[in-house]
């Protein structure tokens, strides 16, 4: 017997849509894994710090913000800190992500005693996984 | 063709693929709870992707020789390989499912970890779907004797009050015992404060939710045969939907004691929490538990 004829006789109208189905899933997992493959990815990590709202809890202000890894590769342990000069009060506050991989974001806060006027937000460090 | 030929057809795929799916999670639940399978999934490059697509395809293959997730099929090797499409298909889903559910595969994550997390965590939902057949049908041919049921409904008929209150007991204890054995392994690992920490309400709801459509699944709709029997069978609350709920508060008081033995939840903890990581272990105990229920 051809291989079709057997398939024929062993495969139901049913088992074909889910073969149907399953092949349009799998067709669209192996397309992005090509493309994946085709488009280079080997930029080294960077780092895009945003800084967010700011509200006021027990006289403590909480900045958020959020850091996106630009890059392609993973950063580990990124470390992010922030610094408000006002005169001669200088105050920083500093925070570590464990992980960011490459093209996603992740939000943090960070916290302090006086108005965060003129703060700047910096990546300090990241270890290469 | 008769169109009730047709329907017992689209009935026993139905059925096929949902043994599918109960192996997927049976088998690939521990893992989705391991931070590791996570992080080396925000790691893979497309090569490492195809890598492992290509090994758990390899792999169903193989494993559709003794096992499978169709039942009552002769092997046909062309048939095999098609029917491992579908077993990767159903793993992939099944795991891109799972990772949403427990809020990691956020959509600010990127394309590409997305992936690589469903494709790390498709191999051992892979590895469920490929034995299924194995896993959830450890009944079939008891199931499918018709004089063994004829004497069970013989002795349903007899069966007394006393009786009914014995069945649902070992019912319990069953449930009990399967979702310890799947989540005491689970119950003291960071993993369970990670996904915790991540859920909203509407997450925790939609665990909830997940936990009891998966245990239904297991249970009765694994096997049509296993469901007749399980319809006759003893105990108290005999309506499908009551044992669902029932077995997943039973997994649930069993969570809630393993939590309290690995001293994660204690005194200094709000309600919210307790009830968080009781609903987040409760997931793989509900698993585990309906996957008990059945081998009794």
């Amino acid at each position: 017997m051809s291989l079709f004829g057997e398939l024929k006789n062993e495969y139901s109208i049913a088992e074909w849509v889910s073969l149907g189905i399953s092949l349009s899933i799998l067709a669209v997992i192996v397309g992005l894994v090509v493309w994946f493959w085709l488009s280079p990815a080997d930029r080294l990590a960077r780092f895009l710090v945003r800084e967010g709202q700011t509200r006021m809890e027990d006289g403590l202000y909480y900045v958020d913000f959020t850091i996106e890894n630009i890059g392609d590769e993973t950063g580990e342990k990124v470390e992010v800190k922030g610094s408000i000069t006002a005169g001669d009060h200088k105050e920083e506050a500093s925070t570590v992500f464990d992980f960011v991989p490459g093209r996603s974001e992740e939000k943090g806060v960070l916290i302090f005693t006086r108005p965060p006027r003129g703060l700047v937000i910096t990546v300090k460090s990241y270890q290469k996984p | 063709m008769t169109s009730g030929k047709k329907n017992s057809q689209w009935l026993e795929e139905l059925d096929d693929v949902l043994r599918a799916v109960s192996g997927a999670f049976l088998f690939g639940i521990p893992l989705l709870y391991t931070m590791e399978v996570w992080w080396i999934g925000s790691q893979v490059d497309a090569l490492d992707m195809s890598l492992s697509l290509a090994a758990t395809f390899i792999l169903l293959i193989i494993l559709d020789y003794g096992a499978g997730f169709r039942m009552n099929k002769k092997y046909v090797w062309s048939v095999s390989i098609l029917d491992s499409l579908v077993a990767l298909a159903v793993a992939i889903v099944c795991a891109a499912l799972s990772l949403k559910i427990i809020g990691y595969l956020p959509s600010d994550l990127g394309l590409e970890n997305m992936l690589g997390r469903i494709t790390m965590e498709a191999i051992p939902f892979g590895i469920g779907v490929g034995i299924s057949d194995h896993l959830v049908e450890g009944q079939k041919a008891q199931g499918e004797d018709p004089n063994r049921q004829q004497e069970r409904q013989r002795g349903e008929e007899e069966r007394t009050a006393e009786g009914k209150l014995h069945g649902t007991l070992v019912d319990m204890g069953a449930t009990a015992l399967g979702a310890v054995i799947v989540a005491f392994a689970i119950a003291p690992t960071e993993e369970i404060l990670f996904i915790a920490s991540r859920q909203s309400s509407l997450g925790i709801l939609i665990i909830m939710s997940v936990s009891l459509v998966i245990s239904y699944i297991i249970v009765f709709e694994a096997s049509f045969v296993s469901e007749s029997k399980r319809m006759q069978q003893r105990g108290i609350f005999q309506h499908p939907v009551f044992e669902t709920v029932n077995s997943y508060l039973v997994s649930l008081m069993v969570s809630l004691f393993m939590l309290w033995l690995f001293k994660i939840l204690g005194s200094d903890q709000s309600y919210q929490e307790w009830l968080n990581y009781v609903i987040v272990l409760g997931f793989p105990a509900s698993i585990g538990g309906a996957a008990g229920r059945l081998a009794i």
